[in-house]
C-alpha cells in the first residue's frame, strides 16, 4: 500500500482539523458562511470526481455537471415525489447516475478526446433540455421546489448539523479515491491515461476501466447533487448550466492528476465568486481568463505549483547548506 | 407536400448557416489538429461587429460583411497569438481546455462592449416573401433566405477554389497531411496558422451577420449555434472541407424536419442523438476517410 510522507498526513490533519472548526468559528447560526462552506463540500466531491476522469484517465467530459443534475433529481424525486427514506433516495440517486455514467463510459471507450468533448457536452444539453421540457416529473422551467430538510431520529437537520454530514461524506469521498488512485485500479487507470496501448498490450482491458471510472465518476458527481439538493431544497436546470464552467476552472486550476488538486481548486475557485461579489457580472469572464493563464504557465495547476515552488526553496536550502559549511 | 417543400427550404438556408461555422471547424482541425470549441461564439462576436457597422455607422451590407469579417479575423487572430500559440506543441487536452476557456473570454469581451441584453438586428434584405406556385398551392421564398444560401454558396465555392487553386491554399492541404515534412519544404507554418484563423473567423462572421436578422443577438447567442455546427462537420467528416458543407446542410433540413413533423422542444436533443448515431456507427463521417490508428 502506498505511504504518504509524514509532512503531507500533518497537511491534511490540520486541514481537516480546520473544516472541523470552521463553522463552529463562523456561528452556528450564520447561514451565509455555512452555506458557503456546504458548498465546498459539494464542490469538492465534484472537482475529485472529475479529476479520476481528467486527471487520472485523461478523459475529457464537458457535461460532468449533468450527473450532479441527474444525481440531485433522482433524489429530489425518490424523496419528495415518491416519498422514500432519504437513504434509500441517496441510494438510489447514486445508483441512477451510475448507470447514467456507464453510458458516457461507452463513448468514452469509443471516441478520440475531440469527439469525447462534444459527445459529453451535447449530452449535458440533452439533460437540461429534459429536464427543462418534463414538466409532469422535475417541475419544468420553475425548478423543483420544496426538498425537505433531512430529519434523523425525528430531529431535523439545520445547516449546521448538515455541514457535519456533508464534510464527513466528503471525506469518505477523498478516503475512496486515496484507496482508489493507489490500487490496482488507479495504476491500471494512469496507464490508461499515458499510454493506452501500451497498457492494452500490458493485458490492461483499456476500454473496461474507461468504463468503470467513468460510472464511479458519475456516481461520485451524483452524490454531490444530492447533497445540493438537500442544502438549496431547490433544483433547476439553469444552476447546473452555470457550475459545468465552475467546475471545469475548480479542476483545471486545482491541478489535474494529484488529489491535492480538487482541494486547492475548491477552496480557491469556490471562494472566487464571494470576493468577487461587486464584479459578479464579469465572473464567467475571469473563469476563462483564469482556465487559459493557468493552461499556458501552470499546466499542473495551482497545487502543482505550489508543490514546484516548495520544493524550489527546499532545494535552494540544500545547496546552501553545504556552501555555508565550506565557507 | 407543400409544408414538406417548405420546411425543406427552410432547413437548407438553416443547414448553409451550419455549414459556414462547420467548415471553420473543419478547416482548423485539419490544418491544427485541434478542436477549436470557441468557434460558435466568434459567430456571435460576427454578429454584434455586423450590427455595430450597419446600425450605428450605416454602412452597406457589402462593407458589413466584409468588416465583420475583417475585424472577428483580428480578434481571433490577436487572441490565438496570446492564447494558442505557445502550446501547439503541447499535449491535446491542454489546447482544448484553453479553446473552451477562451469562450468565455469571447462572451466576456462582448458582454463588455454591448452590454448582455438582447438586441435586435434590423433586416438587412427585404422581408417581403415570394411566393412560387407549386404543385397547385404555393411556396413561399423570402429573399433572405436566397441571400443565405447565394452568400454560403458563393463563399464556399471560393474557399474550394481557395484550397486547390492558390500556393497558400495547397500548402495548407501540405500542413495538413504531414506538417513536419511541409515545413521542411519551405512552407511557413506560421503564415498557414494565420490563413487558417482568418478563414474561419470570416466564415463564422458571415453567418453571424446573415443571421443576426433572424435571431436577434445576444452575448450567449454562440453556444448552441457552435454545438450544432460541430455536429453537422462530424456528421460529413471532421476536417472535410466538402464534408462540413454536405453535413451542415444535411443537418439543417433534418432538424427542420423533425420540428415539423416530432417536436419542437426536443429539436437540439435530436441533434445529439444525430451527433452519437453518427459517432458510433461511422466515425469518419459521410464523406470523410477512414483512419488507421498506427503504434
Amino acid at each position: 500500500m502506498h505511504k504518504a510522507k509524514k509532512s503531507t498526513w500533518m497537511v491534511i490533519a490540520v486541514m481537516i482539523a480546520a473544516a472541523l472548526v470552521a463553522p463552529v468559528v463562523a456561528g452556528p447560526k450564520n447561514n451565509y458562511m455555512l452555506n458557503i462552506l456546504i458548498s465546498y463540500c459539494y464542490f469538492g466531491i465534484l472537482a475529485a470526481s472529475l479529476n479520476l476522469l481528467i486527471g487520472y484517465t485523461g478523459q475529457m467530459s464537458l457535461g460532468h455537471a449533468a450527473f450532479m443534475a441527474i444525481g440531485g433529481y433522482a433524489y429530489a424525486i425518490l424523496n419528495k415525489t415518491l416519498g422514500m427514506h432519504f437513504l434509500i433516495a441517496v441510494i438510489g440517486a447514486v445508483v441512477i447516475s451510475f448507470i447514467c455514467g456507464l453510458f458516457i463510459g461507452l463513448a468514452c471507450s469509443k471516441l478520440s478526446t475531440i469527439f469525447l468533448a462534444m459527445t459529453t457536452s451535447g449530452f449535458a444539453k440533452a439533460v437540461t433540455l429534459t429536464i427543462t421540457n418534463e414538466k409532469w416529473l422535475t417541475g419544468g422551467a420553475n425548478g423543483f421546489t420544496g426538498i425537505p430538510k433531512l430529519t434523523i431520529l425525528g430531529h431535523k437537520l439545520g445547516n449546521f448539523e448538515l455541514y457535519y454530514v456533508a464534510l464527513a461524506i466528503t471525506l469518505f469521498v477523498f478516503l475512496f479515491c486515496y484507496r482508489l488512485i493507489y490500487s490496482k485500479t488507479g495504476r491500471a487507470m494512469q496507464a490508461v491515461r499515458n499510454a493506452p496501448i501500451a497498457a492494452a498490450a500490458m493485458g490492461i482491458n483499456v476500454n473496461g476501466y474507461k468504463f468503470l471510472v467513468c460510472g464511479i465518476s458519475a456516481a461520485l458527481a451524483g452524490l454531490a447533487g444530492c447533497i445540493y439538493a438537500v442544502n438549496m431544497n431547490y433544483l433547476s436546470a439553469d444552476m447546473f448550466n452555470k457550475t459545468s464552467i465552475t467546475l471545469l476552472t475548480m479542476t483545471v486550476c486545482g491541478g489535474m492528476g494529484s488529489l491535492f488538486g480538487p482541494v486547492a481548486g475548491t477552496l480557491v475557485i469556490g471562494t472566487l465568486p464571494e470576493l468577487l461579489r461587486a464584479f459578479s457580472g464579469y465572473l464567467d469572464g475571469v473563469y476563462g481568463v483564469l482556465i487559459i493563464l493557468v493552461m499556458l504557465f501552470m499546466p499542473e495547476g495551482i497545487y502543482g505549483g505550489i508543490r514546484s515552488l516548495a520544493e524550489k526553496v527546499m532545494s535552494k536550502k540544500k545547496a546552501g547548506a553545504p556552501a555555508k559549511k565550506e565557507a | 407536400m407543400t409544408m414538406f417543400v417548405q420546411a425543406l427550404i427552410g432547413g437548407i438556408s438553416q443547414g448553409a448557416i451550419y455549414a459556414l461555422i462547420a467548415l471553420g471547424y473543419s478547416v482548423i482541425y485539419s490544418t491544427l489538429k485541434m478542436g477549436h470549441f470557441a468557434q460558435g461564439d466568434f459567430y456571435m462576436l460576427g454578429a454584434f461587429i455586423g450590427l455595430f457597422l450597419s446600425t450605428q455607422l450605416g454602412l452597406p451590407a457589402v462593407i458589413v460583411f466584409a468588416g465583420a469579417g475583417l475585424l472577428t479575423s483580428l480578434v481571433m487572430l490577436g487572441l490565438e497569438r496570446v492564447a494558442y500559440r505557445p502550446m501547439y506543441n503541447r499535449p491535446m487536452n491542454a489546447l482544448l481546455i484553453a479553446t473552451l476557456g477562451m469562450q468565455y473570454v469571447v462572451q466576456q469581451i462582448a458582454k463588455l462592449i454591448w452590454g448582455s441584453d438582447i438586441k435586435r438586428f434590423p433586416a438587412m434584405f427585404n422581408n417581403q416573401a415570394i411566393h412560387i406556385p407549386f404543385m397547385g398551392d404555393s411556396v413561399a421564398v423570402t429573399p433572405q433566405n436566397l441571400w443565405v444560401m447565394g452568400i454560403c454558396g458563393t463563399l464556399m465555392i471560393a474557399l474550394v477554389l481557395f484550397m486547390k487553386k492558390t500556393k497558400t491554399g495547397i500548402a495548407m492541404s501540405a500542413v495538413s497531411m504531414n506538417r513536419k515534412a511541409a515545413s521542411l519544404m519551405g512552407v511557413k507554418i506560421t503564415t498557414i496558422i494565420t490563413a487558417t484563423y482568418t478563414i474561419a473567423a470570416c466564415l463564422a462572421a458571415v453567418a453571424g451577420v446573415l443571421m443576426g436578422p433572424v435571431y436577434s443577438v445576444s452575448f450567449s447567442m454562440g453556444g448552441s449555434m457552435g454545438t450544432k455546427a460541430m455536429t453537422a462537420a462530424v456528421m460529413g467528416g471532421f476536417g472535410s472541407i466538402p464534408g462540413a458543407m454536405l453535413g451542415g446542410v444535411l443537418l439543417g433540413i433534418a432538424e427542420t424536419l423533425c420540428s415539423l413533423y416530432i417536436s419542437t422542444a426536443y429539436k437540439d436533443v435530436f441533434t445529439f442523438i444525430i451527433l452519437l448515431v453518427v459517432l458510433f456507427w461511422k466515425p469518419q463521417g459521410i464523406l470523410g476517410q477512414a483512419k488507421i490508428t498506427k503504434v
